[in-house]
């Protein structure tokens, strides 16, 4: 009819037949790597934690029903006890006691500078809060134990350790996490969802309990997850402020020992092998597991709010809604209106002064939120600064640590840090997005992959010593880098990937399908659509994580305290060579008998927080510009 | 400021981060001859082992941290060059890296290399332990062995200060003792308990810790200065720690008196009676074997033992609050100072 | 419902509307009257500040940080624009459809009951009225009767937009604001809107804004015609089609841009 159809792809093959695209699928294999990195090292840590603890459970001391419901631990000595409830207690009230905390007021701060604070005040809040997430645990651990606990042993009896302090500044701690995470949810609900619901005439309070919040919910309840984890594996702020004496209470005043503070104990100290020792490997297994199982409900929660709401995932399983939301109508009538009801007038007056009295009183509640968040932060600083900022000069800038206070400086401790963890970031971000992309993208959503980005996530509640401990057997001695900035690195970057691959999923998720759908419609193949029209605007959630990754990857002494020095006489020169790092110092200097070394902790940290910032603020800017481009 | 300018501006921030990075680095990299050498361990012996580092001219030292297993961790499987250690080597430290623990003597010294490395020992300090007490405390000032027993093991232990025997008398107070004091991962704790129960850590040793019985009296803290300030806030506290941190610290809590049995005197605690003082440890180096002249390493370390033992490395000593060898056994350092030789 | 009286201060008179975004005049000295029980059309090329005019009038443009507007909008005898008249009383009385549907992910009946219950209304009986003569209303009722539990994510582009009419229409307004309800559907679905529009002018004050000039002619009782922010001209539709007395106009409506 046409003619002879001259296009270069009708070229005598089958044009319907499917292209084998070799780039195409070298990226979906790379892809696929990535995320198995992140895979594989939950599998090892959970191979070795089995290992440990069937050595544990087959000790002739240990008596397996005993460890279960056994009320006392005390692991060492002639006549030793293993009975976990002690620390399971210790864990749950304070991992527990500060999530109750952290949640609300998180969730409040995130809502008010979401819905109703003015553009300028919140550019400016989100970053300083986020500032907070870099302070080091250890700076928590004396804040409670110098600070908070004698007003707690003074107003309420609490002994010297106790659970209260570390409640309440883990509470802070895990704070950031939960505000940023849930900002960056609320913030991807479409503009258009929150005008319906203006229009229909309800207050700006009423929009965002009842139209933002429900539709953030996935992104606010994985930010809640975030933060739980993050207190599951505190080890250095309950070490130092809640105490070491496994106690089967709920009483906060009391002094208790968290799972990981007996892990963390084993591991960095001088624990003759044995029972005790392996004792840890079982613990560890619990807590593991409880993370798992804590997922695991998270997750089958958010898709009852989903199904809820409507947004079909891609099985379409249908989760019954459990209450029914809808009297059936009458068949034969086909109406709810049997007798010609009166339809009611609604008469908006009657409820407005009302519904202006809760609004208000709301957004005061959550502004309030915020100005606690923001009054502790500033005491934290002012104590920082007073301590810290005497110290800081030129001289301790560019000097060399030495054994003499005066002339002690942190010059190397500087680029070790600051090499140590630009590698890091280099390792751990396109990994980690890789490793979403594929979850998100390219997996099929089966009962395997959800596992897989379970244990995934359970990564982010394994305590910071544990990825020490696996730094320095695998990197440092397996592979053979030793003592490195590589080694440190690397054991840096597969501590930080989960935040990153669970905020990237977030940001995913978040993109309306018909994004995808448009560029497939026009014929891109499936790499295509997401390098161009997906990667693009899951940035901001990206830089998220990114931000949150290097405010630990910094400040946590635990997973290089192994590696890294805290004395040398030049600077590294390459990769491979050793290192100091900032929080390893401010750890030494801390618990050296001078004081002059304590103050010059103070200014380390001072320094720590700076070089933060100065990294987080680029983050923050690109963010601020990819959040603004987003169109829907 | 556009998208543009942003990435301009990171890519500024980063070549000047860098360039700084770089210019530290060429600074420093003129003596490219010198050998390199890592110590690790004890962080007991941390303070010393940097200040020695810091003077001693024969070689770049890196020194770190971890803990005394740690130490002798990294010197066993090669990966350090010296471990510190406020303890003795212990079977359990060769079986660790899988090697037969028996060999280890009770001397920490080992008849048999371990997977080729042969850990030999080294005294390069002592560590006085001070037994602390509140301020308000008058009358547990000078202490006995058997009064430590009664207070710090679960053998009968004493609740209250008044059933301490001998305590009631000096005006001991119906008040329930705490206790604050390092934890079992500490090689204080190791020390203190072996100079107080019988056959410590062996199959016949006649009494439990008071941390190990869990009756919730020991408190234990593995940060020195936290302890110290609890002591100092508890008026019926008691624990005990290094000196040095009384040194650096004083009149914040008052320090024991103690005496062995209650035929000798009560000694007081401080450097210059460290010879008549029951409680003073020797912190430990321990090399791969007698360091050889004739490598370029093994020569470093000969000199940097050599240095460490001499008078001037010894003078160093004290300034971090730790005791001279001579002060304590006058035999010893002469006789290292042969087999370096 | 209340009853059809015929008050004069019942249309909604514009007088000398300017609007500001930051430094720039998106409405420039607008003053028409939008009769009462009547559908009133805004057309004009892109950017000419229909869609901006029309949201004044339920003051949903202060939402926008930066917009200013100075001038009138009486209605009932008030300035609505008087910074003393609470937006959100103004705005349950006045209900509003958006170019792109935007059902809430909830169920159908959740949807429409959205509003009455802010308002107060719990009752399970008076809302099942409520959703029931909603839906009826805007002539879903039939097609989504037995499925009221489940999503409205799961309707069409057609029935979800008129579960938005519904859904304005459950909070018993006076005014209904269209902006472009039709641009996103296809002609099927944009012909039952179109009927349903002709319906609703019974009860309600219509405005709406489109590109699509046939529709406004096909609609429209009156029509404005607006450019850069002026309104060119305001008439009858029949008028304005037939008769258009502004070059501009006539331009326009002969396609010659926009």
């Amino acid at each position: 009819m046409l003619g002879k159809v001259n296009r270069t792809y009708f070229n005598g093959a089958n044009p319907f037949h499917k292209k084998v695209d070799l780039k195409e699928n070298i990226i979906v294999w790379l892809l696929l790597i990535a995320a198995s990195l992140a895979i594989l090292v939950s599998l090892a840590i959970l191979y070795t934690l089995i290992s440990g603890s069937i050595g544990f459970f087959f000790d002739p001391k240990v008596n397996i029903l005993d460890f279960f419901i056994g009320t006392k631990w005390t692991p060492s000595g002639t006549n030793p006890s293993f009975g976990l409830l002690p620390l399971l207690s210790g864990t749950v009230l304070i991992a527990g006691g500060s999530i109750l905390i952290a949640t609300p007021l998180g969730l409040g701060a995130a809502l008010y500078l979401t819905q109703f604070a003015n553009k300028k005040a919140s550019s400016i809040a989100k970053p300083i809060i986020e500032l907070l997430a870099g302070i080091p645990s250890i700076v928590f651990g004396f804040f409670a134990l110098i600070v908070i606990s004698p007003i707690l042993r003074q107003y309420f009896g609490a002994s010297y350790f106790n659970a209260a302090s570390a409640i309440i500044v883990m509470s802070v701690m895990i704070l950031p996490i939960i505000v940023s995470v849930s900002d960056d949810s609320m913030r991807a609900v479409p503009r258009e969802l929150k005008e319906a619901s203006l229009a229909i005439g309800a207050t700006k309070w009423e929009t965002a309990i009842k139209v933002v919040m429900p539709a953030a919910s996935s992104g606010i309840i994985a930010s809640v997850l975030l933060g739980l984890a993050r207190a599951l594996g505190e080890t250095m702020v309950v070490a130092l402020a809640a105490g070491s004496v496994a106690k089967f209470t709920l009483n906060p005043l009391s002094e208790v020992q968290t799972m990981t503070a007996y892990i963390a104990q084993v591991a960095t100290g001088d624990i003759p092998p044995g029972v005790a020792v392996s004792a840890a490997f079982a613990v560890g297994l619990v807590l593991f597991t409880i993370t798992y199982i804590i997922n695991l409900i998270a997750g089958r929660i958010v898709l009852k709010i989903q199904n809820a709401g409507g947004q079909a995932s891609k099985n379409s399983k249908k989760i019954i809604l459990k209450k029914p939301v809808v009297n059936k109508i009458n068949t034969s009538t086909n109406s709810f209106l049997e007798n010609k009801i009166e339809i009611k007038n609604i008469n908006p007056e009657d409820t407005i002064k009302t519904r202006h009295k809760i609004s208000s009183l709301g957004i005061l509640l959550v502004g309030s939120c915020l100005v606690i968040t923001t009054i502790f932060l500033g005491f934290l600083m002012f104590s920082i600064l007073e301590q810290g900022l005497p110290g800081i000069n030129l001289n301790f800038l560019t000097s060399y640590p030495s054994s003499i206070p005066s002339r002690a400086g942190i010059f190397p401790v500087i680029i070790g840090s600051i090499y140590l963890v630009g590698l890091a970031m280099i390792f751990a971000i396109p990994t980690s997005m890789g490793a979403a992309v594929y979850l998100t993208e390219f997996a099929k959503d089966n009962y395997y992959t959800r596992i897989l980005r379970r244990l995934i996530q359970n990564l982010s509640g394994v305590p910071s010593i544990v990825f020490g401990l696996v730094g320095l057997t695998v990197f440092a001695r397996i592979f053979g880098f030793g003592t490195s900035i590589l080694s440190g690195s690397l054991t840096l970057a597969i501590m930080i990937m989960p935040i990153i691959i669970v905020t990237t999923e977030e940001a995913l998720k978040a993109i309306p399908k018909s994004f995808r759908e448009a560029a497939r419609g026009l014929g891109a193949t499936k790499w295509q659509t997401v390098r161009h029209h997906v990667i693009p605007y899951a940035l901001p959630g990206t830089l998220t994580g990114s931000i949150l990754a290097l405010s630990r990857a910094i400040g946590e002494t635990a997973p290089i305290l192994f590696i890294a020095s805290v004395f040398a006489k030049t600077a590294p020169d390459s990769i491979f060579d050793g290192f100091l790092a900032l929080p390893v110092t401010i750890f030494f200097w801390t618990r050296h008998p001078k004081v002059e070394f304590q103050n010059l902790a103070a200014s380390t940290i001072l320094v720590l927080l700076i070089i933060l910032f100065a990294m987080n603020i680029i983050a923050i800017i690109i963010r601020q510009r990819a959040q603004a481009n987003r169109d829907w | 400021m556009n998208r543009k300018t942003i990435v301009k501006f990171g890519i500024l921030i980063a070549v000047v981060v860098f360039g700084i990075v770089f210019a530290g680095c060429t600074q420093t990299s003129t003596s490219k001859q010198v050998v390199k050498l890592s110590q690790t361990g004890s962080s007991t012996v941390l303070p010393l082992a940097i200040a020695w580092a810091e003077y001693f001219e024969g070689a770049e030292i890196s020194v770190s941290g971890g803990g005394s297993s740690h130490g002798l961790n990294a010197l066993l499987v090669g990966e350090s060059d010296l471990g510190d250690a406020s303890r003795l080597l212990k079977g359990s430290d060769y079986e660790k890296v899988g090697c037969d623990p028996k060999l280890v003597t009770s001397e920490g010294t080992a008849s048999s290399a371990c997977k080729g490395i042969t850990p030999t020992k080294w005294v390069v300090a002592y560590d006085v332990l001070a037994v602390v007490v509140n301020n308000e405390n008058t009358w547990a000032t000078e202490l006995t062995y058997d009064q430590l027993y009664k207070i710090f093991t679960d053998d009968n232990p004493a609740v209250y200060w008044d059933e301490v025997p001998g305590l009631k008398e000096k005006g001991a107070p119906h008040a329930k003792i705490s206790i604050y004091a390092p934890d079992e991962a500490s090689g204080t704790y190791d020390y203190f308990f072996e100079s107080i129960i019988k056959d410590w850590t062996k199959s016949t040793q006649v009494a439990q810790t008071r941390l190990d019985s869990g009756d919730g009296i020991y408190h234990p803290s593995a940060d020195d200065n936290v302890i110290l300030d609890a002591v100092k806030s508890n008026n019926y506290a008691i624990g005990y720690l290094g000196f040095a941190y009384i040194m650096e610290n004083p009149g914040q809590v008052k320090v024991a008196k103690i005496a062995k049995t209650s035929e000798d005197s009560f000694v007081e605690a401080s450097l210059a009676n460290v010879a008549k003082y029951p409680m003073a440890r020797p912190l430990h180096i321990y090399t791969n074997g007698i360091p050889n002249k004739s490598t370029d390493k093994g020569k470093a370390i000969n000199e940097y033992l050599n240095y460490i033992l001499s008078n001037e490395g010894q003078d160093l000593v004290p300034e971090v609050g730790y005791v001279q060898v001579s002060l304590v056994d006058p035999t010893i350092l002469p006789s290292q100072l042969e087999k370096l030789k | 419902m209340e009853p059809n009286e015929i008050k004069d201060n019942e249309s909604i008179v514009i007088s000398n509307l300017d609007i500001y975004y930051s430094d720039v005049r998106a409405v420039n000295k607008v003053s028409m009257s939008i009769p009462k029980n009547r559908v009133t059309a805004l057309i004009g090329p892109s950017g000419c500040g229909k869609s901006t005019l029309l949201r004044a009038i339920n003051r949903m443009n202060e939402e926008i940080e930066g917009c200013r507007m100075k001038g009138k909008i009486i209605w009932k005898g008030i300035n609505i624009l008087d910074p003393k008249v609470d937006p959100v009383a103004l705005r349950s009385k006045i209900g509003m459809v958006f170019q792109k549907p935007n059902p809430f992910p909830r169920s159908i009946y959740d949807n429409i009951a959205y509003g009455p219950r802010i308002h107060g209304i719990h009752n399970k009986k008076e809302l099942d009225a409520i959703v029931e003569k909603s839906l009826k209303d805007a002539a879903l009722w039939e097609e989504v009767c037995e499925r009221l539990s489940e999503s409205a994510m799961g309707l069409s582009g057609g029935q979800q937009q008129r579960l938005c009419i519904a859904r304005a229409l459950a909070i018993q307004p006076d005014i209904i604001l269209m902006d472009e309800p039709c641009s996103a559907l296809d002609p099927i679905a944009t012909t039952k809107i179109e009927d349903l529009i002709d319906e609703l002018k019974k009860e309600y004050t219509v405005v709406i804004v489109t590109h699509n000039m046939q529709q406004a002619a096909r609609i429209s009782d009156y029509t404005g015609f607006m450019y850069l922010g002026k309104l060119v001209e305001f008439d009858s539709t029949h008028e304005i089609f037939e008769n258009p007395k502004d070059e501009l106009t006539e331009k326009y409506i002969m396609g010659r841009f926009g």
